[in-house]
């Protein structure tokens, strides 16, 4: 019977190990209000780089290092990119993948539920598909942080998101996520 | 598998023959896109066309959406609910014909049967005619929205020419 009950635990410890950095990973997202970072991002081959802060649920705030100022808001609701060349677009969060990204329950309900893939080590890395996007979300394999989400579509447009320089819940001015004007 | 499809060209030649649609209902307005912003035209290609087999641009790269986007003879115009973008259309001018083609036209799956469309169109044409043109032209094919067609003739647009393709 013992050796029954010691190839039982044998067998199931790489699962036992796995389901623990689930666990952990879930206990930091469920630990996380907000996120400031930086950020560096590859769109079909084009970097872009600056910072960005993340609140929970569905609320981001991004300044672009060039492209003319460029700075990317959700409230929660709508999703406006204003650059200061006079561009400035409203879109509906949900159209984005961020409506799934910048969620944190739905991302933890999927994670319960998805296989994980650890690579070499160092990352952790979900995989899901939400209206004909593929979305990969990368945890960091040591301290279990998010470190970046890869987004492709169902015409192959890739958008790689690396985030670095991470600080958890930060105290935030209040209207940080108010959308901006028009001028 | 083969599909067959029937393309119907219309056409508009006097701003006088336009029947305008009745408001819609709720808080919209129409924006060109200046400076030109080939995100905005790669947005709509992709969110309205899904459903209707717009695939001939899918293939695109960002330096073929720019040269297009930025193409003189383009005017892209959006739609916006509530400040919120909710369609498109893209006009041609073609100098030597004195005629503006719609190239592209549509709205957003969640902002569609509001009365938009009608109200967008109306826009598209009393746009076209404020340059010196003789008429006003599109095509859609029984792949596009099922009330395509019918915005098309509500407006006053007439088909000039039918023809059934297979793809």
């Amino acid at each position: 019977m013992k050796r029954f009950f010691l190839l039982l635990i044998i067998i199931n410890f790489p699962n036992l190990g796995l389901a623990a950095i689930k666990d952990k990973i879930i206990n930091n997202l469920n630990s996380i209000e907000n996120l400031s970072f930086k950020f560096e991002q590859n769109i079909n081959g084009k970097i872009e780089t600056g910072d960005c802060v993340i609140q929970y649920p569905k609320k981001i705030f991004c300044r672009y290092d060039k492209l003319n100022n460029k700075i990317l808001v959700s409230n929660g609701t709508s999703l406006v990119i204003k650059t200061n060349n006079g561009n400035y677009y409203r879109y509906r969060i949900e159209r984005t993948p961020l409506n799934y990204i910048l969620d944190k329950n739905f991302l933890i309900q999927e994670i319960q539920n998805l296989k994980e893939r650890v690579v070499d080590n160092k990352f952790v890395n979900f995989t899901f598909f939400k209206n004909e996007n593929e979305i990969n979300i990368f945890f960091d394999a040591q301290n279990y942080e998010l470190i970046g989400w890869q987004t492709l579509d169902i015409y192959q447009n890739l958008n790689i998101t690396y985030l670095y320089t991470i600080r958890k819940n930060q105290i935030l001015e209040k209207n940080f996520f108010k959308l901006p004007p028009i001028n | 598998m083969k599909e067959t499809i029937v393309r119907n060209y219309l056409e508009i030649k006097s701003i006088n023959c336009l029947i305008e649609s009745v408001s819609p209902q709720v808080e919209c307005s129409t924006h060109i896109v200046k400076p030109d912003d080939f995100q905005i035209n790669k947005f709509f290609y992709k969110n309205v066309g899904k459903k209707h087999k717009w695939i001939d641009r899918l293939t695109w790269s960002e330096k073929d959406w720019i040269k297009y986007s930025s193409d003189p003879r383009l005017d892209t115009y959006i739609l916006k609910v509530k400040d919120d973008l909710a369609g498109y259309f893209e006009l041609i001018f073609h100098s030597k014909l004195q005629e503006i083609e719609i190239a592209y036209f549509g709205l957003l799956e969640e902002y569609q049967n509001k009365k938009l469309g009608g109200y967008m169109l109306t826009t598209a044409i009393k746009k076209s005619f404020k340059k010196d043109v003789k008429r006003v032209w599109v095509h859609t094919c029984s792949l596009d929205h099922k009330n395509a067609l019918d915005n098309y003739l509500a407006r006053g647009m007439k088909i000039y020419k039918k023809e059934t393709i297979r793809i």
